[in-house]
């Protein structure tokens, strides 16, 4: 018994000026993507792509999205994904772009790399800081992050998966500054 | 390996947008940035003239448009000093007449000039002769020739590029396909060397991260490694070809004062290009710059450059 491979792109979707849209949700980019592929591969690349098309998660405050479908096909939709221009919700497109920061085999790889990708990302923000208040408040955050990185253990998964989600939301309020 | 270039960041009127793209360029992880200047041979012929020969005065010290507008790039260039920035200037090309006066005036002044040929004649005449690094073509109409084996065979042996501006391509349907099948062909008649692919994009979203545009060019046909080369190692290509345009005339090797050892005339002359590949072929080129040293072929030089990198 062979298991059915699949490939994980982590996505980050970003509007102008590096705002935030907090109204994107599963489905919004599940119907972009669809359409996306449908637009730029066709009825043939909707078929491969259809059956194995999924969108794992979504954290609407960072931007960050799981996208997961067959390995065969990754390609058609990456390729899709550079493609689009705008996402629509309730009728009024938004424009904004789609980048592929990362392809694993796994959730859990992807899951690794988020967690590296955010962290990089948060030590940007702190040398970026001014005011010292501004510092404090970062590096609070950087430190909370530490302390849900030793559960990453495969061991301690279950730990993991009811606590690690809480990072997010966290830095958050700084990225969007 | 080399760094992420893009080759085509327009460069707009206004100084701040221009800093906005380059800004975004550079968060999604290019490294080395051409900003593009369109040769507009009506309307504002002399004002660009005047601009460009004040470059060419400041070359010195590599800083060809006068980068004081920019005080973002500056900075940016202070913070990550592996950034680097090169002026560019696309030339439009329609009529015959204009390619003598034009690179008269705009010959040295950019990094690297980039014509976009509408005509066969001009076409060919960019591949086989006219003293440039990148050919850009139209690619959101079809294309107004057949591309031809002997015509893109030639251009290759002279190390000039092609160039594939992808931004077009995010508008429409329409230009999506029209560019698609451009690139195809180009693909198939270069057999995927010598192409850069490079933005173009004047809207912040136009811009697409490294590896986005690594996948993009497999629908180009590209094998992996064409194309990444096509946003790495030709880009830099290009760029050593511009340097051999610019500073060495039927030479091969050329020199730059070091800041360190500029007051010891001796120990003055490094070789910038061999600093930059290894050391080891360096012996190379001076036995064949003393062999072919009386060659005063206008050929010869990019063929030499292709062969270093």
């Amino acid at each position: 018994m062979v298991r059915f491979k699949r490939r994980y792109l982590l996505v980050e979707i970003s509007f102008k000026d590096g705002r935030v849209d907090d109204k994107i949700a599963t489905r919004l980019i599940y119907d972009t993507v669809k359409n996306a592929v449908k637009d730029s591969h066709g009825d043939y690349g909707m078929a491969c792509v259809a059956r194995s098309l999924q969108v794992k998660y979504v954290n609407p405050v960072t931007g960050m999205a799981f996208i997961a479908c067959s390995r065969d096909y990754y390609r058609m939709v990456w390729s899709a994904l550079t493609f689009i221009r705008t996402i629509t919700f309730k009728k009024t497109a938004i424009p904004c772009m789609f980048r592929v920061l990362h392809v694993g085999g796994t959730l859990v790889s992807c899951q690794k790399f988020l967690i590296r990708h955010n962290k990089s990302q948060l030590l940007q923000l702190l040398q970026q800081c001014k005011t010292p208040a501004e510092r404090q408040k970062i590096s609070k955050t950087i430190k909370k992050a530490e302390e849900y990185e030793v559960p990453l253990d495969p061991k301690k998964r279950k730990i993991f998966s009811s606590t690690a989600v809480k990072i997010l939301p966290d830095e958050e309020d700084f990225d969007s500054n | 390996m080399a760094a992420f270039a893009d080759l085509n960041v327009p460069y707009l009127d206004d100084p701040r947008a221009t800093e906005k793209l380059v800004s975004k360029a550079v968060k999604l992880g290019f490294e080395t940035i051409a900003i593009c200047k369109t040769y507009r041979f009506q309307n504002e012929c002399g004002k660009e003239t005047r601009k460009g020969k004040g470059k060419g005065k400041d070359r010195a010290s590599l800083s060809p448009i006068n980068w004081d507008v920019f005080p973002a790039i500056q900075a940016m260039k202070n913070k990550n000093p592996r950034l680097k920035f090169y002026s560019r200037i696309t030339i439009p090309l329609d009529d015959q007449n204009q390619i003598h006066p034009v690179f008269t005036e705009v010959g040295n002044a950019f990094d690297i000039v980039a014509v976009q040929p509408t005509t066969e004649k001009l076409f060919q005449q960019a591949c086989k002769s006219l003293d440039i690094d990148i050919i850009s073509l139209d690619m959101t109409r079809r294309l107004p020739f057949y591309l031809k084996f002997p015509t893109v065979h030639a251009a290759i042996e002279r190390g000039v590029h092609f160039e594939i501006m992808y931004s077009t391509a995010l508008r429409s349907t329409s230009e999506r396909t029209q560019l698609l099948s451009i690139a195809l062909d180009l693909v198939v008649f270069t057999k995927g060397k010598n192409i850069i692919m490079s933005s173009g994009a004047e809207n912040e979203l136009d811009f697409r991260g490294p590896y986005d545009l690594v996948n993009l060019g497999l629908l180009f046909n590209f094998k992996e490694e064409q194309s990444k080369a096509a946003i790495t190692k030709n880009c830099r290509a290009v760029l050593f070809h511009s340097e051999a345009r610019r500073g060495a005339e039927r030479s091969v090797i050329s020199g730059k004062l070091l800041p360190q050892h500029a007051n010891e005339e001796t120990e003055a002359i490094t070789m910038e290009t061999c600093s930059e590949d290894e050391a080891s072929k360096g012996d190379d080129h001076q036995k064949e710059a003393t062999g072919d040293g009386d060659n005063g072929d206008d050929n010869y030089e990019p063929t030499k450059k292709k062969a270093k990198v």
